[in-house]
C-alpha cells in the first residue's frame, strides 16, 4: 500500500511541478492578449488565404516553443478572440510536436533512426494541417462553453455571446494608470489559473493513478501486429500523459518489440491529444468540439502508423 | 464587516494560493525539487515561484477591495497538491518509482558518445592535469549539490577513472593493474554503463565496482539482476532503472530496492531479452563480492 501510494505521490508532484511553470506562462500570455491585444489586431495579424493562414499555423511553434499544458490558456483566448478555429486548431495539435525542442529531445531518444525524427515532424505537420481543413469546412460553429454570467448577460439581450468575465477589458484598460494595469492582468492571469488550473490537477490526478495501477507489460503481449500495435500504443499515448519532450525517449524502448507505425503513433497521438489535455478541453469548449477533435486527430494518427507498416519496410 | 464576507470565495483562494507559494519555495529552498524534477527545470519553478507570488499580491489587492462571491468546490483541487505531499515523509531515495516503470530497461537509453554533445570519453583524453582537477572539483561540487554518493577512497581513484573512461582505445595503460577495477558512483554512472556496453571487449576481465539498487525484472532467472539507479529524462514519471547486468546465485535472499555494493568481474555474456526482442552479447558482472549500503541522497541519475 505505501508503495503504491508513494509512487503515486511521486508521479502526481512530478507531473504538477513540472507544468506548473508552463500553465503559468500560458495563463499569463492569454491575460495579456484579454488586456492589451485588440480583437481587430490580431485578425490582421493572420494571413486572408486559408492555406497559407494554416501552413503559418502549423510553423508557429519554431518561433515559439511551447509545449501541450501552456498552449490550451492561450487556445481558449484566441478563440474569444474571434481567431479563425481553423487558425487556432492548427497550431493547438502543431505547436507540442514541430518545435525545435521536441526535435531535439527526438533527435536524441532515435540518433540511429533519423527516420524516426522524419516521420514524427512530418507526421505532426499533416495530422495538425488536415484536422485544420476539416474545421475550416465547418464553418463557425460555436466552440466554447457559456459561463453563467454570460448567460445572464445574454438574458439580457446581449447581442453576441462572450465568453471573457469583463467585456470590454481593452478599452477600460486604456484609461488606467500603470500599476493598476498590471495588477489587472495578474488579477485575471490568477482568474485564468483558477479555470484551467483544477481541470489541470485533475488530469494530473488521474495520470498519476494510471501510471501506478497500470500493468504496463500488458500491452507489450500486442507486440507486432500492424494494426493492433498501433491502436494499443495510441491508447497508451493517451493515457499516460506523457510531455512531449520526454515521449520519445519512452517510445524508443518500445522499437524492438513494437511495429515502426506504432512507435510513430505514440508520439504522434500523445502531444496532440492525452488524458490531462482532454479533461482541460472539455472544461472549457464543448463536448461535441472536443470529441469531434479527438476522433479526427485519433482516425489520423492511427492512419499514419498503419500506412507506414503498410508501406514502409524496415 | 460580516463572516460571508471574510469568507469568501478571494479569501480561501488567496490562502490556498499563499500555501502553495509556501510549499514551492520550502521545497526549492532544500532542493528537495530534485525528487520531482530533472536540475534543468529548476529555472522554471523559479518563475513559477515569482508569477504564483505576483497572482497573490494582485488578488490580495482584489480581497481587499471586494469579496463576496461564495466558495467554490473548484478550490479544493488546489489544496489536493499541499495534502498529498504532507501524508507522506520527504525521502527522495525511495526506489518505489522503479516498481512499476515503464521500461525496465538494462541498458542506458542514450549514448553519450554519438549523441550531439560528445563530451566525455574522447574529452577527458586531451585534458591537462589543472583542467583535470578543475573538472574533478566540478564533479565533487556536484555531487555535493545534488547530494550524489560521495565516494571516499584513495587518492589515486581519479587516476584509475581517468584512465578508463578516457581510453578511447588509443591511450596506452602504464600497467593493468591501474584499472583493475572500475568504480560506478553517482556521477558516473550512466557514462559508465554507456561505455561499458560500448567496448565490452575492453572491460571484460575487469574488475568492476557498482552501487546502486537491486533491481529484478519478471522475466530474469533467479540468479540475474540489475544493479540499477534511476535515469530520469524531464520528471520522476518518466524515470526508468538503468546499470549493468549482474550474475549471483544467492540473490533471492535480498530484497529488490535494496541499496547494495557489488564487486565483481565483467563477462561477455549472451542475453536474449525477450521483452525486447533483442538478442545481443551484453555485459555481465560476475559477483564476487555484494554487501548492502546506506541509501544515498538520490537515486537518480540524468544525461546533464
Amino acid at each position: 500500500m505505501s508503495v503504491w501510494f508513494d509512487q503515486f505521490r511521486i508521479i502526481f508532484l512530478s507531473v504538477y511541478l513540472e507544468a506548473l511553470p508552463f500553465l503559468l506562462f500560458g495563463c499569463f500570455v492569454s491575460a495579456l492578449l484579454h488586456a492589451f491585444v485588440r480583437d481587430e489586431f490580431l485578425l490582421k495579424l493572420i494571413p486572408k488565404n486559408r492555406w497559407v493562414a494554416m501552413t503559418v499555423a502549423s510553423l508557429v511553434g519554431f518561433v515559439f516553443p511551447v509545449c501541450d499544458c501552456g498552449i490550451y490558456p492561450v487556445a481558449r483566448k484566441l478563440i474569444q478572440k474571434k481567431v479563425p478555429l481553423y487558425f487556432v486548431v492548427t497550431w493547438m495539435l502543431s505547436a507540442p510536436i514541430v518545435n525545435p525542442v521536441v526535435i531535439l529531445s527526438t533527435w536524441y531518444a532515435f540518433y540511429n533512426q533519423p527516420v524516426c525524427v522524419v516521420f514524427r515532424i512530418v507526421g505532426g505537420f499533416l495530422v495538425a494541417f488536415t484536422t485544420g481543413i476539416i474545421f475550416s469546412r465547418m464553418g463557425k460553429i460555436p466552440v466554447l462553453k457559456k459561463n453563467k454570467e454570460d448567460q445572464k448577460k445574454d438574458l439580457s439581450s446581449r447581442a453576441e455571446a462572450c465568453t471573457c468575465h469583463s467585456c470590454g477589458e481593452y478599452d477600460k484598460n486604456r484609461k488606467l494608470s500603470g500599476v493598476e494595469k498590471w495588477v489587472n492582468v495578474f488579477n485575471q492571469t490568477g482568474r485564468e489559473f483558477y479555470d484551467v488550473g483544477k481541470y489541470f490537477i485533475f488530469g494530473a490526478i488521474c495520470t498519476a493513478v494510471i501510471q501506478t495501477f497500470f500493468p504496463k507489460m500488458f500491452l507489450i503481449s500486442v507486440g507486432s501486429h500492424p494494426v493492433a500495435s498501433v491502436l494499443s500504443l495510441a491508447v497508451l499515448a493517451f493515457l499516460l500523459s506523457l510531455c512531449s519532450e520526454a515521449d520519445a525517449f519512452i517510445a524508443r524502448t518500445f522499437l524492438g518489440q513494437f511495429s515502426y507505425g506504432s512507435v510513430i503513433a505514440f508520439m504522434l497521438f500523445g502531444p496532440v491529444m492525452d488524458l490531462k489535455n482532454f479533461l482541460f478541453l472539455s472544461a472549457s469548449f464543448r463536448k461535441r468540439f472536443v470529441w469531434l477533435l479527438f476522433a479526427v486527430t485519433f482516425i489520423l494518427c492511427i492512419a499514419i502508423g498503419v500506412l507506414i507498416n503498410g508501406f514502409w519496410i524496415v | 464587516m460580516n463572516i460571508r464576507r471574510v469568507f469568501s470565495f478571494n479569501f480561501w483562494w488567496l490562502a490556498i494560493l499563499i500555501a502553495n507559494v509556501w510549499y514551492l519555495s520550502e521545497i526549492l529552498a532544500a532542493k528537495q525539487i530534485l525528487a520531482y524534477l530533472h536540475p534543468r527545470f529548476i529555472p522554471y519553478s523559479f518563475a513559477a515561484l515569482v508569477g504564483l507570488s505576483l497572482i497573490v499580491i494582485s488578488q490580495a489587492v482584489q480581497f481587499a477591495r471586494n469579496s463576496s462571491a461564495k466558495p467554490r468546490a473548484g478550490l479544493l483541487f488546489f489544496i489536493f497538491p499541499l495534502v498529498v505531499k504532507s501524508l507522506a515523509p520527504y525521502s527522495m531515495s525511495d526506489t518505489a518509482m522503479a516498481q512499476g516503470a515503464l521500461m525496465q530497461i538494462v541498458r542506458a537509453p542514450v549514448k553519450t558518445e554519438k549523441s550531439v554533445k560528445p563530451q566525455a570519453p574522447s574529452q577527458a583524453l586531451k585534458l591537462s592535469p589543472e583542467r583535470f582537477l578543475l573538472r574533478k572539483n566540478n564533479l565533487k561540487q556536484r555531487q555535493r549539490r545534488l547530494a550524489m554518493e560521495v565516494v571516499s577512497k584513495k587518492k589515486e581513484k581519479p587516476e584509475r577513472m581517468r584512465a578508463v573512461i578516457g581510453s578511447g582505445g588509443a591511450v596506452k595503460l602504464s600497467s593493468e593493474e591501474e584499472i583493475k577495477q572500475v568504480r560506478f558512483t553517482g556521477s558516473n554512472f550512466l557514462r559508465m554503463v554507456d561505455d561499458l556496453y560500448d567496448r565490452i571487449d575492453f572491460y571484460e576481465g575487469k574488475r568492476v565496482e557498482v552501487t546502486g539498487f537491486i533491481f529484478r525484472r519478471s522475466d530474469f532467472s533467479a540468479n540475474q539482476f540489475v544493479v540499477a539507479r534511476l535515469f530520469m529524462w524531464c520528471c520522476a514519471a518518466d524515470a526508468a532503472p538503468v546499470g549493468p547486468m549482474c550474475k549471483w546465485d544467492k540473490i533471492s535472499a535480498f530484497q529488490s530496492g535494496t541499496w547494495v555494493k557489488v564487486t565483481g568481474v565483467i563477462e561477455n555474456e549472451f542475453f536474449d531479452d525477450t521483452y525486447f526482442n533483442e538478442k545481443s552479447d551484453i555485459p555481465v558482472i560476475r559477483v564476487e563480492a555484494i554487501e548492502e549500503i546506506e541509501k544515498p541522497d538520490s537515486p537518480y541519475v540524468y544525461k546533464l
